[in-house]
């Protein structure tokens, strides 16, 4: 027997996609970080 | 102990990412990053193109936290707002809780992006406009004055002078001007939209200028503004810091804007009246754009 809430699709769909979002932000933001720090140190990019 | 009662109360969100990019309130933050970049451009600086986009970035991300902030204040008069009742809040789609973490999150993560990536004065520029648009502007000015939108607007007057921070750690007359023709054209761009919407703000309890002066009043002080905002329109390039193209520019939209606030002050009853509102309220978010990209274009291509 379950307890407690069941989640229904709508919002498993939902917190699928949030989820999603804030690992693309996370990532975004330790790749803004990382390049910052490259730019304000004067230091080329690979490739770039 | 049971739980009887608490499977009822609980419900996982149904938000998506969407709901949190609305509530960055988009077309507001794309007018900031526009005006933004301009105060860049024009800054007198090696262009950096990384580090003026990270910049750019962080004010964006601001604008977009003052957003949500805004709309977590704003809740329960936007519910009744027939322009604003779809809001993700008002809408039932995020918890105010929610939007208030997700703005704070979002303002300590832009000013010290904008911190790192540039330098710590335009950072406190930043967090400045960012308190200034949801302390002044939105928890006291909004629901207290009618002339709320007059001081609140220097909130988003601000943008350029903070871009112009970013890119050069201080500040110059030059971004202060563009600070006085947003700040000047914010009052009759939004009474015209006021004109048209002063039902909605009436029943939201919001001392628009039209619902609590009445629209006579407003449309003298339209026309007003528009008399002042339309040589300050022309300042750039008087203190030589524009070309002659911006001049022209400024010229002739200083000339409509005042035509067009005169349309709106001489038709007063039915549909003509509402069209000239409409127009006026058109017709200035062209003037500022045109204005603040002739003179990025003048810059960038001289």
């Amino acid at each position: 027997m379950r307890i407690g809430h069941v989640p229904s699709e709508a919002e498993i769909g939902a917190r699928r996609a949030r989820n999603r979002a804030l690992g693309l932000a996370l990532f975004g933001l330790v790749a803004l970080f990382y390049v910052t720090t490259m730019a304000k140190l004067g230091l080329h990019l690979p490739g770039m | 102990m049971t739980d009887i009662g608490l499977e009822a109360r609980v419900r996982l969100s149904t938000a998506t990412p969407g709901d949190y990019f609305q509530l960055l309130k988009p077309r507001v933050m794309s007018l900031v990053v526009f005006t933004a970049l301009v105060g860049i451009v024009i800054a007198p600086h090696a262009p950096h193109a990384l580090i003026d986009a990270i910049s750019l970035l962080a004010i964006a991300l601001g604008a977009g936290a003052s957003g949500a902030l805004n709309q977590w204040w704003d809740a329960d008069i936007d519910a009744v707002m027939s322009r604003t009742r779809n809001r993700p809040i008002p809408a039932g789609r995020i918890g105010a809780d929610e939007a208030l973490a997700f703005g704070l999150t979002l303002s300590v993560f832009a000013v010290t992006l904008l911190g790192l990536a540039a330098n710590w004065f335009a950072a406190f520029l930043l967090a400045f406009t960012i308190a200034y648009y949801v302390v002044v502007y939105s928890m006291w000015l909004k629901r207290r004055t009618v002339e709320n939108i007059v001081i609140g607007g220097a909130a988003g007057a601000l943008p350029p002078v903070v871009g112009w921070a970013a890119a050069t750690g201080s500040l110059s007359f030059e971004p202060l001007v563009l600070f006085a023709i947003i700040f000047l054209w914010t009052p009759p761009h939004f009474w015209a939209l006021a004109l048209l919407k002063s039902d909605d703000y009436a029943r939201a309890g919001v001392p628009m200028l039209p619902v609590v002066l009445g629209p006579d009043v407003t449309r003298r002080r339209i026309l007003l503004y528009a008399l002042v905002v339309a040589p300050v329109g022309l300042a750039p390039w008087a203190l030589g810091f524009a070309g002659p193209v911006f001049g022209i520019v400024a010229a002739v939209g200083g000339v409509a804007f005042v035509g067009f606030a005169l349309a709106v002050h001489l038709k007063r009853e039915g549909v003509p009246a509402r069209r000239a509102a409409g127009r006026m309220f058109g017709f200035s978010i062209l003037w500022l754009a045109a204005l603040f990209a002739t003179l990025a274009a003048e810059r960038l291509f001289s």
